[in-house]
């Protein structure tokens, strides 16, 4: 049971990202690659991140997937929704969030700074058999960054740095040999991290 | 060739990038994290030596909470309160049972009389203890550090203590860090929530007991549960790995002789005539006591894992066998076996019972307290016919242990202390009970 809750999860996971990358795969196929990209359009952004920090070695390095679809306003703003995943040692977290970015230039390669706000649900990855989970939250998701754009036709290839902050708590039982469910760990964490990867934007 | 602005700003940016992944890798960055962890543990309760001997004092009757082993001796019942002292009954009448007094004895748990003198621990003593007035009683002599292996003890600098209890209690830690990951049950990678493991010995009291009888004249009965008992000039004791014996040659003066290391899981001791059948959960052990200062093994009948109280008769053992998370597996039977030699005893017969405690026989009649499945009574002239032969079943009520006394039947359980009348073993009577906490 657990194991099917596990891949119904990733499978829901999965599905959000290949819902976005398929609408971003329609829209690049309807661009004219002759003409430069309009300063006011529909973009679409796929990003594939590492997450490093300290917690006490409990957790390791983790990866990121998101993809954003949103709207140029004008050559330097633009807006967007993302979904993501998140993949720590003990917990994988979908993040749901709007991106606001603005670029130094309106055209041509730039550096540029975003900021990502949102909802993290957030799931325990797999438990011993002793364990027992009673309670899995996500919380507020919040990533700062900033990255360098390379304008190549009417596509860029970015790198990024971002801060992140993720909110997340659970709660579990255990039998530590006094007997099932004798132990009980509940943990708030807040993880800060930061973040560097590459992401396309079409 | 001047690279194009492009690229010019690409290594400028790229430069601060390198600066602020270079950052992400030193800056103490570090998650905010609350852990909660409340778990229940035993915590160990010491009393001092002096606390415990201080403590020995005879008081009006009590209330009876829990009844634990009995001894009969000359018309009075001795009913331990496991772990408090002892209950001393006068049982002239057995249809009237009179609570008249009371010894408070801490930890005291097993007992044996002969003549006037009352055999009784205490944690790690041996009391000696005149019972010939009984408005009089008193410690003749104190056998110290006799019964160390029983309980916890140790040292704390120049006074000693003993494990008298666990204390149950919860506890709730908060931390401003990570567990890390639970290694196994209880323990963290990251140094917090090592749980006491201590040993959770009150049960181990509970299985401590009461004698039977022994040669001479003057010596009491016990019951099948017992840890004590007296054959001739000697009181013999076990614990859950040795066998003790003690010279009441003297019985006012006892003299701590020989320890026999046994084996472990050791429970009960029966004396049969120069003989010592000791039961524990791995078997069966026969000791030659002919040479009473220094007993040797005979021979041992091995079993399943299970708690084991044996008695013998006409040159029959009977084992029964339970099962229970004290006792482990999941066995619940008499054995029936042939001790006509000692050095091979043969298994003759098992039948099945439901969860059976203590035993008695007399002549013909074997009792079996079945714990929560009551009391059985069945004719045992045929051993080999026994399961077939039950006589009564007293299903209502809980029975720990028995002790059968000429016609009379003293039964202990949870629910105090029971007497019947089996002189017609097709007619058995109830006589009388002390009820667990009845006022007095």
């Amino acid at each position: 049971m657990k194991l099917i809750t596990h891949l119904l999860r990733k499978g829901l996971v999965l599905s959000g990202l290949a819902l976005f990358s398929y609408s971003t795969l329609i829209a690049q196929t309807t661009t004219d690659p002759e003409s430069p990209p309009p300063f006011k359009r529909i973009y679409h952004e796929g990003e594939l991140g590492i997450i490093q920090g300290n917690s006490d070695g409990n957790e390791g390095s983790a990866f990121a997937l998101n993809v954003i679809n949103g709207y140029r306003f004008s050559g330097q703003l633009s807006a967007g929704l993302g979904i993501g995943w998140q993949n720590y040692d003990e917990m994988d977290v979908m993040p749901i969030f709007l991106r606001l970015s603005g670029s130094l230039k309106s055209s041509g390669s730039t550096p540029y700074v975003f900021a990502d706000t949102g909802y993290g649900w957030a799931w325990i990855e797999d438990t011993p058999e002793f364990v027992r989970i009673l309670e899995e939250n996500g919380g507020v998701y919040f990533r700062p960054g900033i990255g360098y754009s390379i304008s190549i036709n009417n596509w860029s290839l970015n790198i990024f740095t971002a801060w992140l902050m993720q909110k997340s708590s659970y709660r579990y039982t255990y039998d530590d040999g006094w007997g099932p469910d004798n132990s009980e760990v509940s943990e708030e964490r807040t993880r800060k991290r930061f973040t560097a990867g590459i992401s396309v934007r079409f | 060739m001047r690279p194009t602005p492009t690229y010019r700003n690409f290594g400028s940016f790229a430069g601060l990038f390198m600066l602020l992944l270079t950052g992400m890798f030193m800056t103490a960055c570090e998650d905010d994290v609350k852990v909660t962890h409340t778990y229940t543990y035993f915590e160990p309760v010491y009393a001092t030596t002096s606390e415990i001997r201080d403590a020995f004092d005879v008081i009006a009757p009590q209330a009876i909470t829990s009844s634990g082993k009995i001894y009969y001796l000359n018309g009075y019942i001795f009913l331990n309160e496991p772990g408090k002292g002892i209950h001393i009954i006068n049982n002239e009448d057995p249809s009237n049972p009179v609570n008249e007094a009371f010894i408070n004895i801490p930890g005291n748990f097993d007992m044996a009389a002969k003549g006037n003198i009352l055999y009784a621990d205490s944690y790690i003593d041996l009391l000696a203890i005149d019972i010939s007035d009984l408005d009089n009683i008193e410690i003749k002599k104190r056998v110290e550090n006799v019964f160390p292996i029983r309980y916890d003890f140790f040292y704390n600098g120049a006074e000693s203590v003993v494990l008298t209890e666990y204390k149950e209690v919860r506890q709730v830690d908060v931390y401003e860090d990570d567990l890390g990951q639970m290694v196994h049950p209880g323990v963290f990678a990251w140094g917090h929530g090592f749980l006491a493991t201590a040993e959770f010995s009150v049960n181990s009291f509970y299985d401590a007991g009461a004698p039977r009888s022994g040669g001479g004249s003057s010596s009491g009965v016990g019951g099948s549960m017992a840890r004590f008992t007296i054959a001739g000039h000697y009181l013999y004791t076990v614990d859950s790995y040795n066998l003790s014996v003690f010279d009441i040659v003297n019985l006012d003066d006892p003299v701590a002789g020989n320890t026999v290391e046994i084996s472990w899981d050791i429970e009960t001791i029966f004396p049969y005539g120069d003989k010592l059948f000791i039961g524990s959960r791995a078997g069966m052990y026969i000791f030659n006591a002919s040479n009473p200062e220094s007993p040797y093994l005979l021979s041992k009948f091995e079993h399943v894992r299970s708690c084991d109280p044996v008695i013998a008769d006409k040159n029959i053992a009977y084992v029964t066998l339970r099962s229970g998370t004290e006792c482990e597996g999941f066995t619940n039977q008499l054995d029936v076996i042939d001790v006509t030699s000692l050095e091979n005893p043969t298994l003759m017969k098992t039948f099945a019972m439901q969860n059976p405690h203590g035993l008695g026989k007399d002549d013909n009649l074997l009792f079996i307290a079945e714990g929560e499945y009551g009391l059985k009574v069945f004719d045992a002239s045929d051993p080999l016919l026994i399961g077939e032969r039950l006589l009564e079943h007293y299903d209502n009520i809980h029975a720990y242990d028995v002790i059968p006394l000429d016609g009379i039947l003293l039964m202990t359980g949870d629910d105090g202390l029971f007497q019947y009348d089996y002189s017609d073993p097709e007619n058995i009577q109830f006589l009388s009970k002390i009820s667990v906490n009845a006022s007095l």
